[in-house]
């Protein structure tokens, strides 16, 4: 069979050219071998994630092992170890990362972990108010931006101008808590200053870019002067 | 022979160690394909009786203080499947750290070789005696030895293993500087996949071609490549600026009487300045014979040679570690590697298989792997009045391809295509 575009001869069952792309009318499915073998050499070497969360893990287990021992024989009593095995655990909720493909149970395991880590140094240093009034909620709403912040612009379809007001929104919502923990933590009485300087500017500006996304004329008009 | 334990790199071998990429190592791949169906249990024994005789083959890459070296290395290369992308780097682990690996699909058996190891020669002389071995433990059938056949009962020779650039090298030479060459831009394929598309031709008719021409087929493939580039030039309206250069691997056995199986190749770039106007076939035809007659002689290749020869016995570059010298040489080859070419044609030439192997051998194949920073390369081999060109790229558009070969069927030749389908 020739290519009718190219005059180059083919094989009987092959359906496009390769040269010129056309497709053959003529090409015949028959049982002829093809010229190359349909398996695909990845080429890159696919590392085992799981086993080296696993390795690692088992590695942290060992060494909060060692330390409680050691800690043990030395005072007596659990001490000082407590803190490390409070931040082994931390470090370990992180290679959940590495053992899970989808990412929302390692970042709620790494928020504990991180949690946790705090409460136990707040538990031993007399810190509980502090850290049940401040530290707790102010670090759950910096994780809530980052994984909505992640979830958003890891959307298959992406769209800048109404993604990016949203993030700024749930900025500005949290700079407000962050005024309402400390008000309370300080005064027992809420009384907003900076946070509306910061967050009403950024709401009124992210509000025009909200609406102006829904115009197709001016996001184009914004594509095309500020393209990279 | 046996007590060979290790071997430092020859001169041209020592830049592809350091340029090896997680998605890229200078490869190229030699093709046999047999009458019937390959038996891979007597393959592994023809295998193993000829890494025997051609020992330079089971070496493996290692790296010392200041340099690579090449160690000896026990057992067998795996035989694998072949596939539809092949020639991507070689994962020495996985291959039982041979530096060539063998692939098998039905009735062709390929040999992919890491360039660091060998060059085409010493590549045709395994696969040829490969086969030899296989026909001969399959069939019982007897074939004659060549120069590319060696005989199995004989002694592996101290000069099949010498470094040959060091042994021809003259007292003084110099690599000649040269001008950045047009490069052919495109959709990039991913990373682990090469466009191959071969296209199949007779000898004859291409002979008697290059005889209305007065040229050789080389120079006449090389012509009507530069004619295909010039054209694609023209198309696209781009700046001609820059001259386009076609780079010819030439093989300095023919020169130096050297029967090494390791690399000993130099390279030569003819160039064809389209900023001084159209040229007609028959116009570049004059040049590349100007060119390539004034570039391909002893002396100029010795020079060249030499001068990289010299370069290696630098004190400074001798000195520097291992680590330091590969991130500076990779550093190197990618910046300069393909700067000065626009594409690479690798015309192997004709391999003389014996009357009493052509019944069992149906074709042959040869192709360059994945290119670094240029678009791709062309692969020529013949045998048995069959010629095939083989165009490997890294981009999806084939107008380079296509040019050359309708060009060719312009000319009264016919083409059969085959390919990987790697772009479509």
């Amino acid at each position: 069979m020739y290519c009718y575009k190219c005059g180059v001869k083919l094989k009987d069952n092959v359906k496009r050219c390769p040269l010129c792309k056309t497709h053959l009318m003529y090409a015949k499915d028959s049982n002829e071998l093809s010229a190359y073998s349909n398996i695909i050499d990845d080429a890159q070497k696919h590392i085992d994630f799981k086993y080296i969360s696993k390795v690692l893990l088992l590695i942290l287990f060992i060494a909060a092992f060692i330390t409680v021992i050691c800690n043990y024989f030395i005072s007596g009593k659990m001490t000082w170890s407590i803190y490390v095995i409070a931040s082994i655990t931390y470090v370990a909720s992180q290679v959940s990362f590495l053992y899970y493909k989808k990412k929302l149970f390692p970042a709620i395991l790494n928020l504990l972990g991180l949690e946790c880590l705090l409460l136990t140094i707040a538990y031993f240093n007399n810190g509980m108010h502090w850290y049940l009034y401040l530290v707790m909620p102010n670090i759950f709403a910096v994780w809530l931006i980052v994984v909505l912040s992640i979830y958003i612009f890891k959307r298959k379809k992406r769209n800048l101008m109404r993604n990016v007001p949203i993030i700024f929104f749930v900025i500005s919502s949290i700079l407000v808590v962050t005024e309402i923990l400390i008000d309370l933590y300080i005064r027992n009485t809420v009384k907003l200053t900076w946070s509306l300087y910061a967050s009403v500017p950024v709401l009124v500006i992210s509000l025009i870019i909200f609406i102006a996304s829904f115009n197709e004329h001016i996001v184009e008009e914004v594509k095309k002067r500020v393209f990279i | 022979m046996d007590n060979i334990k290790w071997m430092r790199l020859d001169n041209a071998a020592l830049i592809y160690p350091q340029a090896i990429k997680k998605k890229y190592a200078a490869m190229f791949r030699l093709t046999i394909t047999f009458t019937e169906k390959i038996d891979e249990e007597i393959l592994k024994v023809a295998l193993a009786n000829t890494l025997e005789r051609l020992p330079s083959f089971a070496f493996r890459l290692k790296r010392g203080l200041f340099w690579h070296y090449l160690e000896k290395t026990d057992g067998l290369p795996p035989i694998l499947p072949d596939v539809k992308n092949p020639m991507n780097r070689i994962r020495f682990k996985e291959n039982n750290h041979f530096l060539f690996r063998v692939r098998v699909y039905e009735k062709r058996l390929a040999l992919e070789f890491f360039h660091a190891l060998t060059d085409g020669t010493g590549g045709v002389t395994l696969l040829l005696t490969l086969s030899r071995e296989y026909l001969k433990l399959k069939y019982g059938v007897n074939i004659p030895y060549t120069d590319k056949i060696l005989n199995l009962m004989d002694k592996p020779s101290k000069k099949e293993m010498e470094d040959s650039f060091k042994r021809y090298c003259g007292p003084s030479g110099f690599v000649p500087k040269e001008r950045a060459a047009y490069h052919l831009k495109g959709t990039m394929l991913p990373s682990n996949m090469l466009n191959i598309i071969t296209g199949e031709m007779t000898v004859s008719e291409l002979k008697k071609l290059s005889k209305k021409y007065d040229c050789t087929i080389t120079e006449l493939l090389t012509s009507i490549m530069f004619l295909s580039l010039a054209e694609i030039q023209e198309n696209r309206h781009d700046r001609k600026n820059k001259p386009i250069k076609i780079s010819i691997p030439v093989n300095l056995r023919r020169f130096f009487s050297s029967v090494t199986l390791r690399n000993f190749s130099s390279y030569v770039n003819p160039k064809l300045d389209t900023s001084l106007g159209e040229y007609s076939l028959e116009e570049i035809i004059r040049e590349v014979k100007v060119q390539l007659g004034y570039m391909i002689n002893e002396k100029r290749l010795r020079s060249k040679f030499t001068g990289n020869v010299k370069a290696e016995r630098n004190i400074f570059v001798r000195l520097m570690p291992t680590f330091l010298k590969q991130r500076a040489l990779s550093i190197t080859d990618y910046l300069l590697g393909d700067r000065y070419c626009t594409t690479t044609l690798s015309n192997y030439g004709l391999i003389n298989i014996p009357k009493e192997m052509q019944e069992y051998v149906t074709g042959i194949g040869f192709m360059l792997g994945r290119c670094r920073n240029k678009h791709g390369a062309v692969g020529c081999i013949s045998c048995m009045d069959k010629l095939y060109i083989t165009f490997t790229s890294r981009i999806k558009e084939t107008e380079f391809e296509r040019l050359f070969f309708t060009k060719l069927v312009d000319l009264g030749i016919e083409v059969t295509i085959e390919s990987n389908e790697g772009g479509l």
